[in-house]
């Protein structure tokens, strides 16, 4: 265990986030709710691995569930129910994480949605949030960088063309090539061209991005890496946003997809890259599907990482230095 | 043939035929695109140091290296000189292969060398390092306010860290290697 000093300073540190949360939402007309952590459908996504429980009831019965990667389908079925402002900070599980330093197998996520608004006004709020409480970060401190001013919006898909000479929407395999070619990589390890246009976007535009802004948001993302995210009039970029402060992503955020065919197509195709994937595949959560069809379109929403958040707040980079069980050490 | 994520400071890759091997790394894992491995790499024959991405999926071909625990002794321009405890055998590694990982040594520090053709190429830390704090200012009244947690602490081996208020001149504090950041205060 940590000596008491130690173990005071964190809880403390975490007192501090949390009140500054409850406050700032409660004063924006946000209402606080609370979501289950044992689902039936923990997540879809093929990148995550959420961590599979079994249910007992008192008749015998077991039910197959997990605990969530995120509590967005809830949030959603929320938003489907008529509430129209609503937060919730709740603990997250994913597994096969890599633990230490950034990550941890079980992290407190902040997410927030609001109907008739879309994902400008949610990055204006998120700037708002993120700043009122780094505002007391010690400027000595490495991480603490950046002005409490407006954050630059970076659009992905122009800054893409603007390094490679092509839009995100017009790769081809001869121009992706190319670039590949240029840099020397092997082109032919990839599945899909849009696989290859993100990670020339990690490679090549994120470093010079993050060592230029301690603090801003990437925007207007390719539609193929933005599935569940309204689309651009252009049809070049789809509404989907991240914020980075001194090099830490710490939120993902939408203007979300709300229409239920379409959202029912994805989690099809999701479930069956899963299936390929041998991971487990967990039923579609029908009781979400239909509530979408009532949710409001414009509508935002945003999950941020609050371990990242008190990190930042902190001054570390350790995800370790900030818990009084320190996630490298639980397993 | 092994993946990337195995990749450990010392891995020895072998590229058509070139022997390269890892001087840092660091896994990065984008929210939706595939992860990778950001490397710095060395040319194990010429000598050359170039930065390299792994993509995960990528399967690599890894030559054996051995790994010995070795105490650290001293540093000269070029080179940082590591002794086997048992045999007193002596090894050196160049400067360029340890890189900002210098400043976290001190002598007696038991590290991770790693050999390559009886040749020790690289060393690994250990992920947490114990310090003697030998220069830090007193708590000053006010500094508690909420945020300003952390002040400047200089280790005995003069390694700069950040240290919450309460730690003294004396203590003993253990320090992550990764990150540099403070993990604990030790009992005494």
């Amino acid at each position: 265990m940590l000596l008491k000093e130690d173990l005071v300073l964190r809880a403390q540190l975490w007192n501090d986030v949390r009140t500054s949360i409850h406050h700032f939402f409660a004063s924006r007309g946000y209402l606080n709710v609370e979501t289950p952590l044992i689902v039936r459908s923990p997540g879809m996504e093929p990148n995550l691995d959420p961590v599979g429980v079994e249910v007992k009831l008192l008749d015998g019965v077991s039910h197959r569930g997990g605990l969530i990667t995120s509590p967005e389908y809830s949030m959603k079925k929320l938003l489907g129910a008529g509430l129209e402002k609503i937060y919730t900070l709740t603990p997250v599980f994913r597994n096969v994480e890599n633990m230490g330093e950034r990550w941890s197998v079980e992290f407190t996520m902040l997410e927030w949605y609001q109907q008739g608004q879309d994902y400008e006004a949610c990055m204006q709020e998120t700037e708002e949030l993120v700043n009122s409480i780094l505002v007391t970060t010690p400027s000595s401190s490495p991480l603490a960088g950046g002005e409490a001013t407006h954050w630059p919006r970076i659009s992905y898909t122009e800054s893409f063309n603007k390094y490679f000479g092509f839009y995100p929407h017009e790769a081809t395999t001869e121009f992706v090539g190319e670039v590949a070619r240029k840099y020397n990589y092997d082109i032919s390890k990839y599945n899909s061209v849009a696989l290859a246009v993100a990670d020339l976007f990690q490679w090549h535009i994120m470093p010079r991005l993050e060592s230029e802004f301690p603090r801003f948001f990437l925007k207007e993302y390719p539609v193929a890496e933005a599935a569940l995210a309204q689309k651009n009039p252009d049809g070049r970029s789809a509404q989907r946003f991240e914020a980075y402060v001194n090099g830490l992503e710490i939120c993902n955020g939408f203007t979300e997809l709300v229409d239920p065919v379409e959202q029912r197509a994805r989690f099809m195709a999701e479930a069956e890259e899963r299936r390929r994937a041998g991971k487990e595949v967990f039923p579609i959560d029908e009781e979400l599907l239909n509530g979408l069809a009532s949710v409001r379109s414009p509508s935002f929403g945003n999950a941020l990482g609050v371990d990242r958040l008190v990190m930042l707040k902190a001054g570390v980079k350790n995800i370790d230095a900030i818990h009084l069980f320190p996630p490298s050490q639980r397993f | 043939m092994a993946s990337p994520n195995d990749i450990r400071k010392g891995t020895v890759i072998n590229l058509d035929g070139q022997l390269w091997a890892v001087a840092s790394f660091q896994r990065v894992s984008p929210g939706k695109g595939s992860s990778f491995v950001r490397t710095r790499i060395k040319s194990l024959s010429s000598g050359k140091l170039v930065e390299h991405n792994f993509k995960s999926a990528e399967n690599l071909t890894y030559e054996d290296v051995g790994y010995k625990k070795m105490q650290y002794i001293f540093a000269d321009d070029n080179t940082l000189t590591f002794m086997d405890g048992n045999t007193f055998e002596q090894v050196m590694i160049g400067r360029d292969m340890v890189g900002d990982d210098t400043k976290y040594l001190k002598e007696g520090l038991e590290c991770t060398v790693v050999m390559h053709d009886d040749k020790a190429i690289a060393m690994e830390l250990p992920l947490k390092i114990q310090y003697t704090v030998k220069q830090t200012d007193p708590a000053v009244a006010g500094n508690t306010a909420s945020g300003n947690v952390l002040k400047d602490a200089v280790t005995d081996n003069g390694l700069n860290i950040r240290v919450p208020i309460f730690i003294k001149e004396g203590d003993e504090v253990m320090i992550s290697s990764e990150t540099g950041d403070y993990v604990e205060r030790i009992a005494k």
